[in-house]
């Protein structure tokens, strides 16, 4: 099957009124199309409006946010809605129904594409017991310290120590594996903002690891230098309190002492998860295990291309936990892509289609977890492709062990029919992956050679083993397999699949009396022509044309 | 108004599915007050010349089991053929080549050599082997050619019907009959069987997990399987993703994994293909040796993935030329 989208509507949501979320839908707006901005609090500005200054320059939100702000509510283009939320989702690219509910009332809106951009959420860091957070009045998070500090509930000059834990729970196995990148930085900020205040407290910062990238080393450095705030490295090993003081004790890895610092307060620079809520809704790949739950991320892809599903984009501290200088970078190319699907929205795509008069469906299953992009789902006692999410790859059509899978253009029988129409005796027969050794072998092959036939497939992950039997069926002389490098595959993972199909392929042939070293295995880049074509000369063998 | 003339033949086969003729039990009485049985060797006494004397499409339907290895069964089903308005592929080994068609992993050389001299129970000094022509005494003795490659029943004669199995389940028998006799006849080369696979109907789907993932493959002989989990998720060979139901799950029911008798599924040729790329892809392996460590666990992968099919895979054989 092939899908193409119709395209009903030109407009665009935005989830969430924070940096990402304005950012978006000022430059949205600026091009013309309209943008329906919500967010769930009464007010727009997100986590940014809580903070009281941001890293690295100390600037206060009022002179970035506020004038975004002022600049969107002037936009005719854009319509907000406060206190809203988004309570279903569906349709495609080009025709997505969304359901909002705003104070009760529940309202209909069509757009053509979504961008989510709905922050991050903290890392629950009671969870981390020996820190006792919930436990300690004064054990607190950052946001709370900075709210507190605002507020004047605490004055810096009243405080003699202070403990900020960076990298509290986080990249540790038993709480959060993941590194969250800027909670170094927001743990340095409140250093910073106490040291400004009062640079008599005795400021203790436990660390693992800087993560100090780019600008940020001159910074951390001017706190290590010119603030004196007293650098550890070590993880605390618990907070206790004696006689209401707070006590930290951790080992300086550096010097090797053991240490147990008073503190008046102990900030717990935590980690940051993905708010999974809106993005499962639409149906969003998440990474899981130590990754974080935070969407799939397809480095090798276009994005405004391939966006995943189709016409929806994550931006900002939904995708990943950033700054705000970084967010609203993000924003802007996020605003690009959204635009440029606004603006050409028939995609014309093969996607993978389920025969269910064939499927085993829920008896079955195993295709489901091999689909890079989830699309595969469990709908009731049925198996289904979402169209929005396939891309194409054919992994999922080389699993399905009852040919109920299968991918236009690339169906078992298409590809069966090539391999008996092309391949003669003695042929060496080249499958090439579409995104890269195909490319190469085309700019080489002006002129091919008579014995060397070559069959595209959109990924090798769709190759399977009956290829090759097919292949040798016709007694082709060797096969060459050549897609893209390890950890580069477009489709993410297809290599790898293709890899242990052919690992028991091997085991399975000799056992035909056909050497494995018949089928080589080669991977290549796009401009790698000249090393596919004496790979192929070499397979070939013999003489020359 | 006459009878249908029927023929049931059987060549490479073990005789199993002449006994599920008379697992019918008592609707075989049907069957017999339905139609006049014109051949059946293992149960009646006719003789070859009696079909050579018939016209040709005389004969309504043959039912032949059995793969074809010898000079001698191709040549009775060629007549068959010839003699019949249908002919019906009946069990395993007729329509894929069945348990027979392993020996498509040697020849006949290598076969010869084996069962008549290196056997350690033969006693054959002088190492006579089988011949098609020998002379004794001046008598010239024949024997039908002994193939090196076993062949299905539709590689060597245009084949109407298949009923799959092996052997095929007294339902299919009588559905497949009933269908002929009443001339409801499906599309030609259709399988008198369900087109989805075994775990359609397997019991064991009920308990499969969302995700598998095979870490390592054991023999079946090797452990006690839980009665109640997918082989699969077990680290069992089971060819039931790929193969064809409508069997009963008799094997799945005596805790044993399915071998695939039933062939593979509609639209798809090649069992092996279909279920080694399958678990291929759910294999739990991280790196290239982790992969081969895995695949060497599969023992005899290609008598595993075609013990019933391998005639009719996309192979055939094992190479005889390297």
């Amino acid at each position: 099957m092939s899908i193409e989208f119709e395209p009903q509507s030109k407009r665009l949501l935005v989830i969430g009124g924070g940096v990402a979320g304005l950012e978006v839908a000022r430059n949205v707006a600026y091009a013309d199309y309209h943008v329906y901005l919500i967010e769930k609090e009464p007010a727009l500005g997100g986590m940014v409006c809580r903070l009281n200054q941001l890293y690295p320059e100390g600037m206060p939100d009022a002179h970035t946010l506020q004038p975004l702000i002022e600049e969107i509510e002037k936009q005719k283009n854009i319509e907000i809605f406060t206190e809203t939320e988004m309570i279903a989702a569906n349709g495609d690219i080009g025709n997505y129904q969304v359901e909002l509910k705003q104070k009760g009332k529940k309202k209909k809106i069509l757009v053509g594409a979504i961008v989510v951009a709905t922050g991050l959420k903290d890392y629950e860091i009671e969870k981390v017991e020996a820190y006792g957070y919930g436990r300690y009045k004064k054990v607190l998070k950052p946001i709370e310290f900075e709210e507190k500090v605002s507020s004047g509930e605490i004055n810096p000059v009243d405080l003699k120590s202070v403990v900020i834990i960076n990298c509290a729970g986080s990249r540790d196995k038993n709480y959060l594996p993941h590194c969250s990148r800027v909670c170094c930085f927001i743990g340095l900020k409140e250093a910073k903002l106490i040291k400004d205040k009062n640079p008599y407290t005795e400021v203790y910062v436990s660390y693992i690891d800087m993560r100090s990238y780019g600008n940020l080393e001159s910074f951390f450095n001017t706190l290590k230098d010119i603030y004196n705030v007293n650098f550890i490295r070590g993880r605390p090993s618990a907070i206790e309190e004696l006689n209401k003081n707070l006590y930290v004790k951790v080992e300086d890895e550096i010097l090797g002492d053991l240490l147990k610092i008073r503190a008046d307060y102990v900030i717990l620079s935590h980690g940051y998860v993905g708010d999974e809520k809106v993005l499962s809704m639409l149906r969003i790949p998440l990474d899981t295990g130590d990754k974080g739950k935070f969407p799939t991320t397809y480095l090798n892809s276009l994005l405004s291309v391939d966006s995943n599903p189709k016409g929806i984009f994550v931006c900002g501290c939904a995708a990943y936990s950033k700054n705000v200088a970084e967010t609203l970078i993000e924003a802007r190319s996020t605003a690009l892509s959204a635009i440029n699907t606004l603006k050409d929205i028939s995609i014309r795509t093969p996607v993978a289609e389920i025969n269910s008069d064939i499927c085993s469906e829920t008896h079955c299953k195993l295709c489901l977890y091999v689909c890079p992009y989830c699309a595969i789902v469990q709908e009731e006692d049925k198996i289904k492709v979402i169209p929005s999410l396939c891309m194409g790859c054919g992994i999922c059509t080389a699993t399905c062990p009852t040919g109920a899978n299968t991918l236009e253009g690339y169906t078992d029988s298409d590809l069966f029919h090539q391999i008996d129409e092309k391949v003669k005796k003695d042929d060496t027969v080249a499958f090439l992956c579409k995104w890269s050794a195909y490319g190469a072998y085309e700019k080489w092959a002006g002129n091919g050679y008579k014995n060397v036939k070559v069959i595209k497939v959109p990924c090798t992950g769709r190759i399977s083993v009956g290829f090759i039997l097919k292949t040798f069926q016709k007694h082709a002389r060797n096969i060459l397999i050549s897609g893209c490098y390890p950890d580069a595959c477009h489709y993410n993972k297809g290599n790898f699949i293709l890899r242990k199909r052919l690992s028991v392929t091997a085991n399975l042939i000799e056992q035909f009396g056909i050497p494995k070293e018949k089928i080589r295995i080669e991977w290549l880049g796009k401009k790698e022509s000249g090393r596919i074509k004496s790979i192929l000369e070499e397979m070939r063998g013999g003489e020359r044309e | 108004m006459r009878k249908p003339k029927v023929a049931f033949y059987w060549n490479a086969s073990c005789g199993g599915c002449e006994e599920a003729v008379v697992d019918l039990g008592l609707d075989i009485l049907k069957v017999v007050e339905a139609v006049d049985i014109v051949l059946w060797p293992v149960a009646l006494d006719f003789k070859y010349k009696h079909i050579e004397t018939m016209k040709d499409g005389e004969i309504a339907v043959s039912f032949i089991n059995g793969a074809i290895r010898t000079q001698e069964q191709e040549n009775i089903t060629k007549l068959l053929r010839r003699k019949s308005k249908l002919v019906v592929a009946f069990g395993s080994c007729a329509h894929l080549g069945g348990i027979p068609g392993l020996a498509n992993f040697w020849d006949a050389e290598q076969i010869f050599n084996t069962v008549y001299k290196s056997l350690p129970s033969v006693q054959n000094p002088e190492g006579v082997i089988p011949k098609t022509n020998v002379n004794v005494d001046g008598y010239e003795l024949t024997l039908p050619e002994f193939y090196d490659t076993v062949k299905t029943l539709d590689q060597v004669v245009d084949v109407d019907y298949y009923l799959p199995g092996c052997a095929p389940p007294p339902d299919l028998i009588m559905g497949a009959l009933t269908s002929i006799l009443e001339n409801k006849l499906p599309e030609k080369c259709s399988v008198f069987a369900p087109d989805k696979s075994l775990c359609d109907t397997c019991p064991r789907g009920e308990n499969k997990p969302q995700k598998l993932s095979i870490k390592k493959f054991q023999r079946i002989h090797m452990v006690q399987p839980d009665p109640r989990k997918c082989f699969l998720e077990q680290g069992i060979f089971c060819l039931g993703p790929a193969t064809r139901s409508g069997c009963g799950e008799r094997c799945i029911n005596a805790n044993m994994p399915c071998r695939g008798c039933f062939g593979p599924i509609k639209g798809t040729v090649d069992q092996g293909d279909k279920i080694l790329s399958a678990i291929a892809s759910l294999a739990e392996a991280r790196t290239e040796q982790e992969e081969k460590t895995l695949f060497d666990s599969l023992e005899d992968v290609a008598g595993q993935s075609y013990m019933y099919s391998l005639p009719s895979s996309l192979l055939h054989r094992k190479r005889k030329e390297v």
